[in-house]
């Protein structure tokens, strides 16, 4: 360790160090063989310190030094004595840079990672902010139980339009530089032996061009592939590495998709989202295929209906509200061509989405609200702990004073010294950040970089909190010290501050309960969706087969899914196996349902899914009325629902098995036939079935027997005690039977359904964290408070010990004090949080937001919290001895 | 408090610390670690210089010429060198007189008053 204060040493002037270098390092050593430990330790601080304290002042020489230091003198003079100042009291620098720190650092990184994700560069999209998404708004008139419930008028927002009016949008005015267009599309593609499900798009002739991609190899995708329908294909970088070896030979190849024979001529690069971040998010298979845009025409099970995606990009010094002027002249003539009327485009940034949702507008202001809170909380603590620790310091500063320092000397003095105090704040904030972030970005999908804006911000908000609470109170000391003089001190005086400090610690309470209370509520809303997954959802194995690559007919789909059933049901393990129609176990097609004989204004919508007779057993769905469907009831109209549309049923008095309903589907499949209105019979009714964790409303359910077809994409459930291991004899069943290649997913309706319910779960552990870290913060700010009444109060606790009062009536009055702040927190906390859980309801799914069980033990926390904040002085103000506490001054 | 005014011909007062290193030079020359010793024991702790600051604070003593540098007894000098050895001079023994008379003159102003027999607590 010699080197290290040989290295501190060099720190000197020259002239000194050559003099006493020698003495210095010798003597230093003596003084640590003769130290313990601590006293090494301790050695080393003050030594440090010391060497830092001589070379500013050797350094920076003051004017005048027939000043004494305590007296006038330049910033070298300040820094020295603000260092012996600091020195002297490590925890309360300590505390306030821990304080100011959490609050910073919190806000720098969620507004780091928000800015990322908004605005920061997306991998293979040259200049984000000059491409724009289109969204296209439309005034809808009212209709009574529209799709979704919906019966109100009011705007839609359409995110895609139909391919013959895409045209309209293609030829753009001169504020738009290029359109892209795209349809997602699920892509069996057969590699080897195996088909494998890409994620991709049809894609416009300018889509790459609009969103500015390079190409990792080959080519990308032009205008020329589109116009003359050129069996192209762009693969994605992992799809080029995994599948393709990673090699440039691999150009040129030729892969057959869906029965179309497609040349691989280039490799878009690694991580490319397309038009839709949510392409980067956790879960999600990234895109890894694209072809022209003009082979959706016609491509086998797409929907007629398919609708293209479209972004544009702006022409140079383009403003987004001159492209959306643009926009509107493609829309006019959309308008006079088709159905829609009043139609209005909304250019936003990629990434942005439709900002007037009001769940995606409630999470971003939680997320933006939530470390402001907690910066406004170590703000609130640092302003409290200068202003106790300015009174503490009337005494120094009345001997400045009376030395004679100037007023304005003093204020820069302190200024300088809360400067400091911010400034290390803020490097302990950048480095907590540095290593959070770090931390992070295995989680996210980009490369998150430090927010310097938010950091000068941020940083600018703990200066002011620092130097206004530092300098604020020391120069209203200052001015009373001045006609008082040495004799005053904090016990003689007045309290001063009493009132603010008092607020500041009422205000803390309240921002920590607002974020405990809406961390309890998110947890809750977790755990009431893990309540919503049944018990037997692990039980369940959820597989999606498609056939899209072996070109099968609908009856041959059915054929192969009962040969299916028969291979797995021989299997020991699995006790009910059956298919349904739908292609995950949320999609549905709509249906419209009504009595019979009702007039057609009372039409209701319904969720409608074929499914083979074993279905109820294997997703364990018992009849709660009437039966469930058999074998027999196939090519019949016998229909079960579920308990929700039931419900809805029964509202007239009447039970709901055994009346008849009137059916029509809604969404026409290509191939299919638009099939008339069929009247069915209800003969039984089942409990809701598997429902989004994150919807809480059940749907209404119809089901209906399978009939003679099944479309090429369907859906697997199989029961069995480990129904996680049955996915490999599936895949290989599958294979046996269909070696043209079928893809296949499968995962547990548990996995399933969690997935669903992570982004809920992480906003309230992120909630949570800063409600324990407020909590901790108020409780660091009460405590100060309390300790320094305490301290204030000697004398009269003295007094009153004296006439009598007990220990225990003593610490009761101090107990007393402190839980009066809290309580007017508490009710601040409350007067806040009530409106504001209110307007983030829309997050806490299923729960009120004025949850008791919420509120109730965050409160009780926050009372427990503040109880041991207050115990310790009021236990040291119990234990005053009342004759020196009298006799002190 | 008129002593507490400079510039006006009375020197300001001492730092704790440079009065005690006068003060511990006043019965002989010592060297740097024995005047760190030497304080330690009579402040009984509480004032405990680092190596830094007692050079300081003789090199500003050395220029004020409150004291000298002198050479060591032959037998004070170990391995790596003869130590410096300072001791008080005329001006040095003036400045901690001066210094204790001000100490002492403060100390009577409060003598009498209830701070004079007031607990350390």
């Amino acid at each position: 360790m010699t080197w290290l204060h040989r290295m501190l040493l060099r720190l000197m002037p020259r002239g000194h160090r050559a003099r006493y270098g020698a003495d210095i390092s010798r003597v230093f050593a003596e003084q640590r063989a003769s130290a313990s430990f601590a006293g090494r330790i301790s050695l080393w601080v003050k030594e440090v310190a010391a060497i830092l304290i001589v070379a500013i002042r050797e350094r920076w020489p003051r004017r005048d030094r027939a000043h004494g230091s305590v007296v006038g003198g330049g910033w070298a003079a300040d820094a020295g004595s603000v260092l012996r100042q600091l020195r002297r009291s490590p925890g309360h620098i300590v505390t306030t840079i821990l304080c100011l720190g959490v609050g910073i650092a919190a806000t720098l990184s969620v507004y780091s990672l928000l800015n990322t994700l908004l605005f920061g560069p997306l991998p293979g999209i040259d200049d984000r902010s000059s491409v724009s998404r289109v969204f296209i708004r439309a005034m809808v008139s009212a209709e009574p139980g529209g799709p979704g419930g919906r019966s109100s008028g009011g705007p839609i927002y359409m995110n895609a339009v139909r391919p013959q009016y895409f045209d309209f949008l293609r030829a753009h005015g001169p504020a738009i530089a290029s359109v892209a267009g795209h349809i997602d599309q699920t892509f069996p593609v057969r590699v080897g032996d195996e088909v494998i499900n890409a994620s991709g798009a049809f894609v416009s002739g300018d889509y790459f061009k609009t969103l500015g991609t390079q190409p990792v190899a080959g080519r990308l995708l032009t205008s020329g592939d589109e116009e003359r329908q050129t069996p192209a294909a762009v693969v994605g970088e992992r799809f080029w590495r995994l599948h393709l070896g990673g090699s440039p030979d691999a150009l040129g190849r030729v892969v057959t998709i869906a029965g179309h024979d497609l040349r691989i001529v280039g490799v878009a690069p690694s991580g490319f989202p397309g038009t839709d971040i949510s392409n980067l998010s956790e879960g999600w298979t990234p895109l890894e295929l694209w072809l022209p845009l003009s082979l959706a025409r016609g491509w086998p099970g797409m929907k007629d209906e398919a609708f293209v995606g479209v972004a544009v990009r702006h022409a140079a010094g383009a403003t987004r509200a001159q492209v959306e002027k643009d926009l509107a002249v493609s829309l006019a003539q959309m308008e006079a061509a088709g159905p829609y009327k009043d139609l209005a485009p909304m250019a936003t940034p990629l990434g942005h989405g439709i900002q007037d949702t009001a769940d995606i507008a409630a999470g971003l202001a939680m997320l933006l609200a939530g470390p402001l809170a907690l910066l406004a909380i170590g703000c609130a603590n640092v302003a409290n702990l200068q202003l106790a620790r300015s009174l503490e310091r009337t005494r120094e500063l009345s001997v400045r004073l009376s030395l004679g320092a100037t007023r304005g000397r003093i204020v820069r003095l302190l200024a300088f010294e809360s400067a400091l105090i911010a400034i290390g704040a803020v490097g302990a904030a950048w480095l907590g950040t540095h290593v959070l972030l770090r931390y992070v970005s295995g989680l996210f999908p980009l490369p998150v970089q430090t927010d310097w804006r938010v950091l000068g911000v941020a940083a600018v908000l703990a200066l002011v909190a620092c130097l206004v609470s530092g300098v604020a109170p020391a120069w209203r000391v200052a001015s009373r010290l001045q006609l008082a003089g040495l004799k005053q001190t904090p016990q003689s005086g007045a309290r001063p501050h009493t009132r603010l400090r008092h607020t500041l610690v009422a205000v803390q309470v309240a921002l920590s309960l607002t974020l405990l209370v809406v961390s309890a509520l998110l947890g809750r809303t977790f755990l009431r969706m893990a309540e919503l997954i049944p018990a037997h959802a692990s039980e369940v194995l959820l597989a999606t087969v498609n056939l899209q690559q072996s070109q099968l007919d609908e009856p041959a789909s059915k054929r192969l899914a009962e040969q299916l059933i028969d291979r797995m049901g021989a299997d020991p393990r699995v006790r009910a196996v059956a298919v349904s129609s739908n292609a995950d176990i949320f999609a549905r097609e709509e249906w419209r349902y009504q009595n019979v004989g009702d007039t057609p204004e009372v039409r209701q919508f319904a969720r409608v899914q074929r499914v083979s007779p074993d279905y109820f057993n294997a997703v364990g769905a018992l009849a709660i009325a009437g039966r469930t469907l058999t074998a027999a009831d196939a090519g019949t109209a016998a229909i079960v629902v579920n308990a929700e549309l039931a419900r809805l049923l029964e509202a007239d008095g009447r039970p709901a098995v055994g009346r008849m309903l009137t059916l029509k589907r809604l969404v026409v499949q290509r191939g299919q036939v638009d099939i008339p209105p069929v009247d069915a019979q209800i003969v039984g009714v089942v409990p809701n079935g598997f429902q989004r964790p994150d919807r809480p409303d059940p749907d209404r359910d119809i089901y209906i027997p399978l009939g003679a077809t099944l479309p090429f994409e369907f859906t697997m459930y199989l029961r069995a005690d480990d129904a996680a291991a049955l996915g490999a004899p599936l895949r290989q069943a599958l294979s046996s039977l269909e070696p043209r290649g079928a893809s296949l997913e499968s995962t547990t309706v548990l996995d399933r359904l969690r997935r669903e319910s992570s982004p809920i779960r992480y906003m309230g552990l992120a909630a949570g964290g800063l409600g324990v870290v407020a909590l901790l913060l108020a409780m660091a700010g009460l405590y100060a408070v309390v300790a320094y009444v305490v301290s204030l109060r000697t004398r009269e606790i003295g007094v009153r010990m004296a006439i009598g009062a007990s220990r225990a009536d003593i610490a009761r009055l101090v107990v007393r004090q402190a839980a009066r702040l809290v309580m007017v927190g508490a009710l601040a906390g409350l007067a806040i949080t009530l409106p504001l859980t209110y307007a983030l309801r829309s997050l806490f799914i299923g729960i009120s937001p004025f949850d008791p069980l919420a509120f109730i033990p965050m409160m009780l926390a926050l009372v427990v919290v503040s109880a041991l904040a207050s115990f310790v002085p009021a236990r040291r103000a119990a234990s005053i001895d009342p004759v020196s506490a009298i006799r002190a001054d | 408090m008129k002593y507490r005014q400079t510039g006006d011909g009375h020197p300001a007062p001492l730092s704790p610390q440079v009065f005690q290193i006068l003060v511990s030079l006043v019965r002989e020359p010592r060297h740097g670690y024995a005047v760190i010793q030497d304080i330690r024991e009579r402040t009984n702790n509480e004032i405990h210089l680092t190596a830094s600051t007692l050079y300081d604070a003789l090199a500003r003593l050395v220029d004020k010429n409150w004291i000298e540098e002198i050479d060591g007894p032959d037998d004070a000098a170990p391995a790596g060198g003869a130590r410096r050895y300072y001791q008080l001079t005329a001006g040095g023994r003036k400045a901690a007189q001066l210094e204790a008379d001000r100490l002492e003159r403060l100390l009577r102003t409060v003598r009498g008053t209830s701070l004079a027999t007031r607990k350390r607590s």
